[in-house]
């Protein structure tokens, strides 16, 4: 401590130098802050799904659907204890730019296989008694302020009614909440019945089943014997565990994760090159003050430290900024996009990381740095001056 | 070997009976420029005694801060012995030379050689910092040196806000402020009007003459010489008899 005026006055010597190198540094870590954000809202809740569920869909893609007469013979493969299907929907809300991330689902049967769903039993009998209700996650509900008996007008960009349009109207039946947060609340839930029946022609199909496993069966033994049923049949499945099909969901659109690493590598390698490069012309406009420093009986390893030092406070002072910039800007971009991406948020092993990496790349720039005044001869030094 | 000069300035006479504070035995120093090896000091030996002014003068290229520099550990003879203060600063580490430089000796330079972007206060605090001192031990040391040199009121202003001469009493402020056993000033004046040089000489003079302290001073100029208790000269790394013309 006794140290910090003088490396605070080092500091200050060039204000613009420190101003712009500063801001160099709380830019990259506000990016570096943003994507692990991105990538947590997009891979950060697969290990958080279910273990004991697994999703079918069609062999081809998941656009392909499957007969809901699946339904009765996946429900009869041993292992299997519940199943429940959804079709997307393809949904908006007034606007096709308010994208509505609706489903319709049977509905005991969702709720069945989907226990982190949390309703109260109001909610779930009014859902039961009318074919119309819906049931919408809090997010949501709140984004349009909806409330129970609200009637909302939900239109779909794929599917045509039996009148030959596009809205199906619902009726709020409550909110849901949920108990583990690999889950959105930001979907609505229509029943099956009533979307199927009110389309132009039944359709009596699904995007997806939902099979719930007993407790000690081998789930890709289950797994196996869903696929088996309906090879060489006109719509073969592809059954995988939750958390596979989540990864492969996600893989379709990018490796997140290796943009991200990609990014944030080279923001950083320049960043060290640039801290390095200021540090280094640092230490060498101040040749004669370390030398006279060290005649004054500083030890090398406390020039070395001052300078170190110096350098950890630029990169851990510009990356505790530009960490608390991103968390902060966290929540309002969530709250633009959380109907995607619900879990854009930093995770706090992330910001440890951002300090950990600020940590590494102050003691790395501030090294050769550190190590020319280390080795400075100070007879030497103060001869040339 | 050496020529004590008398001095013009009513400073004590040159000691006598003192110990040693400085003892250099056969010493010698060279430097290697590019294939010539250039000899600065040779075979040279000199002892200094405890509370003695010594002014060494010579011409550019004589050796005299090479000199200097053995005699605060900032450099090593490539023969001979170093003793002050009792201390073989030729089997001293560097890290060793290093803490005993800072509780033995004070150094004043020529361009001052003050950190710009600290006031006069956090400058003269600069060798307490190593010490084990409490940052209110460490005020009041500061104020007193600072007081000393007679700067208290310019404490808080940075060199830049100083003249040359306030700049230099800011550096033996620092050069005393440890309460060093020898003080070595290389060309203390020599970036100075006469007047700032003489309250330069008269200050360390006072240091010398009341508070006892050893100062071995490097000049170019006889008059910055005539205020030390002798004089040596010292003519391509030997110590000779008496000036040259």
């Amino acid at each position: 401590m006794k140290y910090l005026p003088l490396l605070l006055a080092n500091l200050r010597r060039k204000p613009l130098r420190l101003i712009f190198t500063l801001l160099s540094v709380i830019v990259a870590f506000l990016l570096f802050g943003l994507l692990v954000a991105t990538r947590e809202a997009f891979t950060g809740t697969i290990e958080l799904v279910g273990s004991d569920r697994l999703i079918t869909v069609n062999k081809v893609s998941l656009i392909q659907p499957l007969p809901l007469s699946y339904a009765n013979r996946i429900r009869g493969v041993p292992g299997v204890q519940r199943v429940a299907w959804a079709l997307f929907i393809g949904a908006y809300y007034q606007d096709p730019k308010n994208f509505l991330p609706a489903a319709a689902v049977d509905t005991e049967g969702y709720l069945g296989a989907y226990p982190e769903i949390l309703i109260s039993d109001e909610t779930r009998a009014r859902w039961r008694q009318d074919r119309t209700a819906a049931i919408v996650g809090k997010t949501l509900a709140a984004q349009y302020n909806w409330k129970v008996g609200d009637r909302v007008p939900v239109q779909s960009q794929i599917w045509t009614n039996a009148d030959g349009g596009h809205t199906w109207e619902v009726t709020i039946a409550g909110t849901y909440d949920v108990s583990n947060e690999a889950f959105d609340t930001s979907s609505m839930l229509i029943r099956y019945d009533y979307f199927n029946e009110s389309l132009i022609t039944p359709l009596n199909q699904v995007n997806f089943y939902i099979e719930r496993v007993r407790r000690g069966a081998d789930v890709a033994t289950v797994s196996n014997r869903v696929d088996d049923m309906f090879v060489n049949s006109p719509a073969e499945t592809d059954t995988s565990t939750e958390k596979a099909w989540a990864q492969g969901m996600i893989s379709q659109i990018a490796d997140i994760g290796a943009i991200v690493t990609s990014i944030v590598s080279a923001v950083f390698f320049s960043m060290l090159l640039v801290i390095a490069v200021t540090m280094a012309q640092s230490v060498r406009e101040r040749t004669s003050e370390l030398a006279v420093l060290k005649a004054l009986g500083y030890q090398d390893r406390e020039a070395f430290g001052l300078v170190l030092a110096e350098s950890m406070i630029i990169t851990l002072g510009g990356a505790l900024v530009g960490l608390v910039g991103a968390w902060m800007a966290c929540a309002p971009i969530r709250a633009r996009i959380g109907q995607y991406l619900p879990n854009f948020y930093m995770r706090a092993d992330d910001a440890a990381l951002g300090v950990a990496l600020a940590l590494a790349m102050g003691l790395i720039a501030g090294a050769w740095p550190g190590w020319q005044a280390l080795r400075l001869r100070v007879a030497t030094a103060l001869r040339r001056t | 070997m050496n020529d004590e000069a008398s001095s013009s300035h009513g400073e004590p006479p040159p000691l006598t009976g003192a110990p040693d504070l400085v003892s250099l035995r056969g010493v010698s120093k060279s430097f290697r420029r590019g294939a010539e090896v250039v000899t600065v000091l040779e075979d040279l030996s000199l002892e200094i005694p405890e509370g003695d002014f010594v002014a060494l003068m010579g011409p550019s290229g004589s050796g005299k801060s090479t000199l200097l520099n053995l005699l605060g550990g900032l450099d090593r003879p490539d023969s001979g012995d170093v003793v002050v203060a009792g201390a073989h600063l030729n089997d001293m580490s560097e890290a060793a030379l290093s803490r005993w430089r800072a509780a033995n000796v004070g150094f004043v330079f020529q361009l001052y050689h003050l950190i710009p972007v600290l006031s006069a206060e956090r400058n003269v605090e600069l060798p307490l910092l190593l010490t084990g001192l409490g940052a209110a031990e460490r005020r009041r040391r500061v104020a007193a040196a600072l007081a000393l040199v007679g700067l208290s009121d310019r404490a808080r202003h940075k060199p830049a806000e100083l003249s040359g001469g306030q700049e230099q009493r800011v550096g033996v402020a620092r050069a005393i402020v440890s309460d060093p056993t020898i003080i070595l000033a290389d060309e203390p004046t020599g970036d100075l009007d006469r007047a700032s040089g003489d309250a330069i000489l008269d200050l360390l003079l006072a240091l010398n003459r009341d508070h006892g302290k050893t100062i071995v001073m490097v000049t170019h100029d006889p008059h910055a010489a005539s205020h030390a208790r002798r004089v040596l000269y010292l003519d391509k790394g030997v110590l000779v008899d008496r000036p040259l013309a």
